[in-house]
């Protein structure tokens, strides 16, 4: 038997990772979309980050317990797989965590001639309600808590977890983008008939 | 009318917590104890959790394509493939 024989799974275990994957983790791939294109503002750049997410999720599926968060796991798979692209586009070969991230993010949209300006049109006519824009004039920052939490429904451990920052900054973070939200659409809320 | 020992910055911090499902039973009836103790925070609770409903409500969510789907599954099986 060859070395890679030895290492590849066999097809019962296979069968059954398939298994646990169609079950498990594919019903997530809506939630998981709708992240990326909040993230990316282009169609075809969150189907890739969804995809790149699914096939690291199935070579590491061994690794995955199941029965346990198979949600979060994928949403953070999912953003280093964000961080990852930003580190290609910005040809940085250091370490890149999601702060450095979240900094080269903000400072292309300060200089409005960042790459993501190009798509940000088309993403508003896929998306073009007053929160959504609302939403994604946000930095990358404070959409992705907001996103998480009161889209998603992660918990604030979770959230902490998946963007691998201190429970008090998740909830600082949440704290400010709620506050810029209201300045931006509390008189579009109180015209929908909610109170404020 | 707000207790003696009601603290309406601590009550509106706590708010948020209760409405992203943070609390424990008891951090739970506490608060509410709190908030139904000054008619200020019993307003801002009931603002904040509009507001809350509100966003998940009209946020449109966008769906994974059927292509992405099977792309992943075809991609999938060729990997079982290549492994078998």
């Amino acid at each position: 038997m060859s070395e890679n024989e030895q290492n590849s799974p066999s097809k019962d275990e296979n069968a059954r990772n398939e298994a646990i994957f169609n079950s498990e983790l594919i019903p997530h791939i809506d939630a998981l979309f709708n992240f990326a294109i909040h993230l990316t503002y282009d169609e075809e750049r969150a189907n890739d980050l969804v995809q790149e997410t699914y096939m690291k999720a199935w070579r590491f599926i061994g690794s995955f317990e199941s029965g346990t968060n198979g949600k979060a796991w994928l949403f953070k798979i999912l953003k280093n797989a964000f961080i990852n692209e930003y580190r290609k586009q910005a040809k940085r070969p250091t370490k890149v965590d999601f702060e450095d991230v979240v900094k080269y993010h903000d400072a292309e949209e300060g200089t409005g001639v960042g790459y993501l300006d190009l798509n940000q049109d088309i993403f508003q006519g896929m998306l073009g309600d007053e929160v959504s824009r609302a939403l994604d004039s946000l930095p990358v920052d404070f959409r992705t808590v907001v996103l998480l939490c009161d889209i998603e429904g992660f918990t604030y451990e979770e959230i902490a977890k998946i963007v691998d920052i201190p429970i008090g900054t998740v909830r600082s973070r949440l704290h400010r983008a709620r506050g810029m939200l209201k300045g931006m659409l509390e008189a579009y809320a109180s015209k929908m008939g909610y109170k404020n | 009318m707000r207790g003696i020992n009601h603290d309406c910055n601590k009550c509106e911090e706590q708010i948020s917590s209760y409405l992203d499902g943070a609390f424990n039973e008891e951090q739970e009836r506490q608060f509410f104890a709190s908030v139904n103790n000054c008619p200020r925070c019993a307003e801002k609770f009931e603002k904040e959790k509009s507001f809350k409903v509100f966003i998940k409500k009209k946020m449109p969510v966008a769906n994974a394509s059927r292509d992405l789907i099977s792309n992943i599954r075809s991609r999938i099986h060729q990997d079982n493939f290549r492994n078998e």
